[in-house]
This record gives structure tokens, sequence and C-alpha cells, in this order.
């Protein structure tokens, strides 16, 4: 008995060892390029610069308790921002997703040949670098630039993609064109994992194309789907690219702070204040951490009922 | 097995050595090496002058990206790192705020403050800040008009004097050629703005009682803006970022016809429209009164010493190099247009610019420049941190400057927010 429990005991330590083994790497890593700058960053944002008088003497580091914080939570700037990156969330990940599922379940139906092509046409946008991407089409929206405002110009209609409400779109056209295609792979992966049986148990039963799809291939993709829709949250969460060419462009009501991820790059790259930066990097980090949470714990419920 | 071990020994020794022999080069008998971190056209012809004509300092440039483009935050970092570099480029805009933030070391220690009586008074005041030598001037941007003498010519036009009458020129431009506009107001070129305000005589910033205080509503701010809103709204200029396509468009097409700027813009005009050479004449900014001409600095650079600089002996030696010896002008006169901070190097620009850029020449630039270089306003303050400071400046006034006031609306809510701001970092600010 003894030499029984003694043996699995063994038995046990060796398989942690071996587990231990072929996780370090990911957890060493994981701990230098994850863990560590988050905490970094975290005690940074607890910290803030003191000027005394006009403050050439340079400045003194202290301790700010919650200042930092209190500071972004009252900061226009901020809140005005986290509003618009969740305006353009709920404008694009709804879109995106729907369009992506649409577009796999399409591909999974579709003939052999033309699905192929199609799969490659959609996947090219994302294999353009997101920042050349985002000048092209700020070139394409820009009036005395771009041949389709000109188009449009001579056709009577007067167009501004680039300040009041068409804005908010114009990013999210950028966003999804860039990243549909790979949303589109995603599920479309998932698809093919559908077993075939239950797709021709349900023709038989007289389930046309569209049924099967929508009552039989889309609820076993489910999980791909929210996979897809967590990524698109966080994404949306951190927009920077896209309205940081058009500001660039000064042709357009985009300030150098309009996303609270643009105000986190002014404040450490243009004001070299790295604790502001780092108060809300952090605070778009638990922004992104309640979310992530909210479609996780929304998305088990749903699958197991 | 013991073998490979060995030879990675004697590998990583060998590379050791080779470390070691690098950084040796720098003190040993040869020359001192003195790194300089720059984005300023002309760099490096300036450099390879330096190093032809000295044996003990050899420069070394390294381009970085344009100051407000990450230049200036890479100083920082290299800085905070302990891998600064021995010289950078500063504008003098962002000095103050690499002064508040323990960025450069003061020049007096390297003797660059007897250069003082060698520099315009104002110039000099740029860079003496805290009562200590932050930089020493390069160049500078005393402002001028640009604008094009044939065409004023074929239309019959003088060139304005007052800003009363640039605004009577425009409007009979308009009147008689109505797809033609006197300038376009550049909407993203926040440092013309602060120009032409300091040219009214606003003072933005004021360290005078001890602490900041930040102005955008003064009265002579409000009469630039006020002067510059009609202008918009009577559609007698057009309003969109300078040197881009639309921009460049209509100065190819003989559609806009002045152009607010410094000696340095010569240079990119000649870039941006090579076939108009010969077509610009070059005269001293309107004035609000014609009885006190005033100038402003609109642009131009300083050279810096970075805190933990390897070599500052070495690096003084450049700076003063750079800063004061004919040589200096002479070795970048093909490539760059701007005028030199030192009154000597000011004297021997003239001539020198206009034989080698042909563009330049017949424009009157020299004299023009040297004119304004004499009446810059000597009380204009920047703020400490005039990067986000130009930033706000350009989203506060991309939209809406169409309006009555909508400019001084801009400027004033840029006034509260920067104040708003600069209390947030930290900094002492008064009313």
């Amino acid at each position: 008995m003894a030499l029984v429990s003694q043996r699995t005991a063994g038995g046990r330590r060796r398989r942690h060892s071996g587990a231990l083994l072929l996780l370090g790497p990911f957890f060493l890593l994981f701990a230098f390029t994850y863990v560590i700058p988050i905490l970094y960053g975290f005690g940074l944002s607890l910290f803030r610069e003191r000027y005394d008088g006009v403050g050439w003497e340079g400045p003194r580091r202290v301790f700010a308790g919650l200042h930092n914080y209190t500071r972004a939570l009252t900061d226009q700037e901020f809140l005005v921002g986290t509003g618009r990156v969740l305006l353009y969330g709920l404008i694009y990940v709804p879109l995106l997703i729907a369009l992506a599922a649409a577009l796999a379940l399409l591909l999974d139906s579709a003939l052999t040949a033309a699905r192929r092509f199609f799969h490659t046409v959609l996947f090219l946008p994302h294999i353009v670098p997101g920042l050349i991407a985002a000048i092209v089409w700020v070139y394409l929206y820009t009036p005395g630039l771009s041949p389709v405002i000109d188009g449009l110009e001579s056709l009577g209609a007067d167009v501004d993609l680039l300040n009041g409400a068409p804005l908010l779109f114009s990013l999210v056209n950028i966003a999804v064109w860039q990243s549909l295609g790979f949303n589109v792979v995603l599920i479309y992966v998932a698809l093919q994992a559908v077993p075939r049986a239950t797709v021709e148990a349900a023709t038989l039963d007289g389930a046309g194309e569209l049924r099967t799809a929508l009552g039989v291939k889309l609820p076993q993709v489910f999980p791909a789907v929210m996979v897809a829709t967590l990524f698109t949250i966080i994404g949306s969460l951190q927009l920077f690219t896209e309205p940081q060419i058009v500001q660039s462009s000064a042709e357009s009501s985009v300030t150098s702070t309009w996303t609270p991820n643009m105000l986190a790059y002014s404040a450490a790259f243009n004001s070299n204040d790295y604790h502001y930066a780092a108060t809300v990097s952090v605070l778009v980090a638990v922004l992104a951490g309640v979310l992530s949470f909210a479609v996780t714990t929304f998305a088990n419920r749903r699958s197991a009922r | 097995m013991y073998q490979r071990v060995l030879a990675a020994v004697a590998a990583a020794l060998l590379l050791a050595s080779c470390g070691i022999g690098g950084g040796a080069s720098g003190n040993g008998n040869g020359p001192t090496v003195v790194t300089y971190w720059s984005w300023i056209s002309g760099s490096e012809e300036l450099v390879d002058r330096f190093n032809a004509t000295h044996d003990d300092v050899r420069v070394v440039l390294e381009r970085v990206p344009a100051g407000t483009g990450g230049g200036y935050s890479k100083m920082f970092n290299a800085v905070r790192a302990g891998r600064a570099p021995d010289v950078v480029t500063v504008e003098y805009p962002q000095l103050p705020g690499f002064v508040t933030q323990n960025v450069v070391r003061p020049l007096e220690p390297l003797g660059l403050d007897e250069l003082e009586p060698e520099f315009p008074a104002w110039a000099w005041q740029q860079t003496e800040l805290g009562g200590q030598l932050a930089a020493l001037p390069l160049n500078i941007g005393p402002t001028v008009l640009f604008y094009r003498a044939d065409l004023f010519e074929e239309y019959g036009l003088e060139p304005p004097t007052t800003w009363d009458a640039y605004r009577a020129t425009a409007e009979r431009l308009r009147a008689e050629h109505p797809d033609t506009a006197i300038t376009n107001f550049g909407s993203n070129d926040a440092a013309l703005l602060a120009a032409l305000a300091w040219q009214a005589g606003a003072e933005w910033f004021d360290t005078s009682s001890g602490n900041w205080r930040v102005g955008g509503t003064d009265e002579p701010t409000g009469r630039f803006s006020a002067y510059w809103e009609s202008m918009i709204a009577d559609g007698l200029v057009t309003v969109g970022p300078t040197f881009e396509e639309r921009h460049v468009t209509a100065l190819q097409e003989g559609t806009s016809l002045t152009l607010i700027g410094a000696p340095w813009t010569a240079a990119n005009v000649s870039r941006f429209v090579p076939e108009l050479a010969g077509a610009w004449g070059a005269v001293p900014l309107p004035q609000w009164d014609a009885g006190s001409p005033a100038a402003a600095n609109y642009g131009g650079s300083a050279l810096a010493v970075p805190e933990g600089a390897d070599h500052p002996e070495a690096a003084a030696e450049f700076i003063r190099w750079a800063a004061t010896s004919p040589e200096a002008v002479d070795a970048i006169a093909g490539v760059n247009t701007s005028y030199p901070a030192h009154l000597g190097q000011a004297e021997v620009w003239g001539p020198g610019i206009e034989a080698a850029n042909p563009y330049v020449d017949g424009m009157n630039l020299p004299e023009t420049a040297a004119a304004a270089a004499a009446t810059v306003d000597p009380g204009w303050e920047w703020g400490p941190d005039m990067t986000v400071g130009f930033a706000r400046l350009v989203d506060e006034t991309t939209t809406g400057l169409d309006r009555p006031g909508g400019l001084a609306d801009a400027l004033r809510r840029w006034q509260d927010a920067t104040r708003d701001q600069l209390r947030q970092r930290g900094f002492d600010v008064g009313g």
C-alpha cells in the first residue's frame, strides 16, 4: 500500500516537472512581456512629477496615490475618447461579426473552386499593414485628392467623410475592410469541424440551405464567433492607427487625443508624462477586462443552456 | 561537446574584445568621437565639413525623426536610459521642456556663454532659461513675406507693407482674379500661428512672476485673430494644410500668391515648386504699425549638450564651430536656406546663399531677413510642454475658423486647456 502510493507520488512529481518544463518558456515570456510590464505600468501610475516655481531645476517624483486616476476620470479628453471608442465598437463589432459569419457560411456552401478564390480575395486586405491601409483610405477620403470624392462632387453631392457624423463610419469602414478576411477565416475553419452528418441529416429532413446555415451550422460554430467578437471588442477599445493617420492629414476634426490610446501616446511621447500615460493604459486594460468578462460570461451561459 | 563550449566561449571573448576595441578609439590616441542627433537638412554637409577641417574631434551624425515626429521623444528616452548622444538639435519652442525635464546640461561650464555678444539679444534670450544657457542658437527664422513678384507685376500690384494694405490687395485680387487667393492660411501650422501672434506683440507664456502664466486672450492676440477670421470668412484666403497637395497645386497654378515664412521656407518652396525659380520676391512681413516695424521668429533651431553626454568638451567644440564659423555657413548653403543666428555668420550668409542657391538669387532675401532679424520682439517666451501645446493648437484650429470669433474662441480654449494640462503635469501655474 505504502509502496503503491509512493510510486504514484513519484510519477506525479515526474509528470509535474515535465509539464513545468514544457510550460516554462511560455510562462517566462508571459511574465517578461506581459505581467511585469503591467505591474511596472501600474507602479508608474501611482507617481507623478512636481516642479518648484517655473521648474528650471527639474522635476521631483512624488507619490501620487490615486491622483492620476482621479485626473483621468475627470479628464474630458479621456471620458469623451472612451465614449467615442465605445460608440465605435457598438457600430463596428456587430457589423463585422455579422458580415464575417454571413460570408463564412456562404463560403462553406459555395462551389469548391469559387471558395478558393473568395478565400484569397477576402484575406488579402489582412496582409496589408494597418498603417498602409489607413493611409490609402485617408487618401480616398480627402477632398481634392480622392477620385471618389471628386466624382461625387461632380454629381453635385457635397460629402465630407473626415468630419461630423460620417467620420465614425469612415473609420469603421477601414477597420472592416482590414479585418473582415481574418474573421471569415476564423469562422470558416470552425465550420469545417461541423460534422457533415448533421448537415446531411438536416438536408434529408427538408431544411433548405439558409435554414441549414442558420439553424444547424451557426449554433455549432458559436464559440468561434464569440472568440472573434472578443478580439474585435478589445481591438476597438485600442483604436489608434486609423484616427492617428486621419489626424495627421490635418483635414479632419480628429484631435491628437481622440481615443484613449491616442491620449496615452500623446502623454508619453509628446509630453514625456509616463505616469499619466500608464494611468490611461491601465484604465483601458481594466475596461477591456470588464468587457471580455461580460462577453465570456454571456457565451458560457449560452453554451451551458 | 567540450570543444564546442570552448569555441563558444572563445567567440564570446572575441566579441567582447571587439566591443572594447570599438569604444577605445574614442578616447585613445585618435580623435574624440562625438555623436550628433539631428534631422535638419544640411546636417551631413555640416558634419562632413567639420570632420574635413578637424583632427582632434570626429563628429558622427545620426539621423533622427523630426523633433515633434518622434525625435524629441527619442532624445528624452536616450537621456533617461543613460545612452545620450553628445549633441542634439532642439527647436526654440521645445527648449523650456528640455530644461524643465533636466535633459540638457548648462553650457556655461563649457565656455560657450562668452559668445553672448555675438548673437542677437532676443535669440540669446530664447536659449538662456532660468539664468543658464541651455543651448547655443544655430539658426533663426525671422518672419518674411514671400510673394510672386512676376504675377504682382503682371496684375499691377505692389507688395503690401501693412496688414491693412495686405487685405486691400487680397480684395482687389478676389475682384479681378476670382480664382486667386492672396495666401493659404495654414491650418496645420501652430508655429506660424504663434509667429503671427508674436509679431502682433502677444505674449502667450510668461515666467517673470516666478511661475507660469499662460495667455491666449491678450489684446494683440485678439487683434491678429480678428484680422484672420475676417480674411477667412470673406473668402480672401484659402484654408488648409501648408505644403500639402492642394496648397502645392495652388502654388504651381499661380492661384496662391504669397507665403508667410522665414528664410528657411525658401528651400521648402524650391523643393515643392522648382519651376518657379526666379518668380519669387521677399519683403518684410506686413506691419500692424508702419511706424514701428516688428518681426517674429518662426522656426530655427539651437544645439544643446544632453545630460549624460560622454564628451561634452568635444561637443562644445563642434557646437561653437557650427554656430559661429563662416565655414559652417558655406557648408550647408546649397541645401538649407536657414538664416544663421550668429551675427558674423549672418553677414557672410547673404552673398553665400545667393551664389550657392540660384532659387534664392534675386529675391532680395538677405536684406529682408537681416532687417527682420533686427526687429524681433524679445519679450516672447515658450511654455514647458510645447509639443503638446502645438498639437493642441492644431486640434483647436483645424475647424471652425470661418465664424466670427472662431479663431479667438479656439485660442481661448487652447489657453484654458493648456493651463489645466500644465497644472496637472505638476507645474505651478498662475492666472
